[in-house]
């Protein structure tokens, strides 16, 4: 399967700069900083099964069905339908899992303030609830 | 549905719009056509999903004692009773 999921960047920062980071094992994402080595942080998805709005498995099953009846229905032509499955499959995939990229990266953001919001005792899922917002609104996303 | 309809224009205009992009693939109908095509297939397959959902979760509802869902246990079950129920499908 296509490596898919597209970096959600911090910008306003320009001295730290994360960039996804995929381990092997496929179970967690780590997220480190580009200008130390010794920086990592996990984030860990709290439901394996549905690490996004549906199970990656369904969206499989979506890609497919599409590509069949766009197919049936005479809508594309198309001599490589396997191509075509695994584009579409990459795209929902991408655009299904856009919510967790912003919970993680509003988790990065949280993390990086967790001190000053302790100090000043900030409640974190409120702060959790605008950052979010925020981020919906800089990357005008659909969730 | 659990996917908002947002949600579903959404994907179907990044469908459509990664359809555009493979060269093996011709558009017999026009793009609209397309992407109101991928909506409707996205909107049947999202309902059956939920269907899904709905009987995993009333099976584990079901269970003799409560599982509170968030649980490790509520997990490894919704997980199980998932698969269960999309091989059913014959996925």
């Amino acid at each position: 399967m296509p490596e898919c999921r597209q970096p959600i960047v911090r910008r306003s920062s320009p001295a730290v700069h994360l960039a996804p980071f995929r381990s092997s094992s496929g179970a967690n994402d780590v997220w480190r900083t580009t200008n130390s080595p010794y920086a990592t942080l996990a984030v860990h998805h709290e439901h394996p099964i549905r690490i996004m709005l549906l199970s990656k498995d369904y969206v499989g099953y979506l890609a497919r069905e599409v590509t069949k009846k766009l197919i049936a229905g005479k809508f594309i032509e198309t001599k490589a339908a396997a191509k075509v499955t695994e584009k579409i499959h990459a795209s929902m995939l991408e655009e299904f899992s856009l919510e967790d990229r912003i919970n993680d990266e509003v988790r990065v953001i949280l993390e990086a303030y967790s001190t000053e919001m302790q100090k000043t005792g900030a409640n974190y899922q409120e702060m959790f609830r605008k950052v979010k917002n925020e981020l919906v609104r800089k990357y005008k996303a659909v969730l | 549905m659990r996917v908002s309809r947002d949600k579903v224009n959404k994907v179907a205009h990044v469908v459509t719009d990664a359809l555009a992009e493979v060269d093996e693939a011709d558009f017999v109908e026009d793009r609209n056509t397309i992407r109101l095509e991928v909506r409707k297939v996205l909107e049947e397959l999202l309902n059956q999903e939920e269907r899904i959902d709905q009987a995993a979760r009333h099976k584990i509802e079901n269970q003799k004692r409560t599982i509170l869902e968030g649980s490790q246990e509520w997990d490894i079950l919704y997980r199980k009773y998932y698969s269960e129920e999309v091989k059913k499908l014959g996925m």
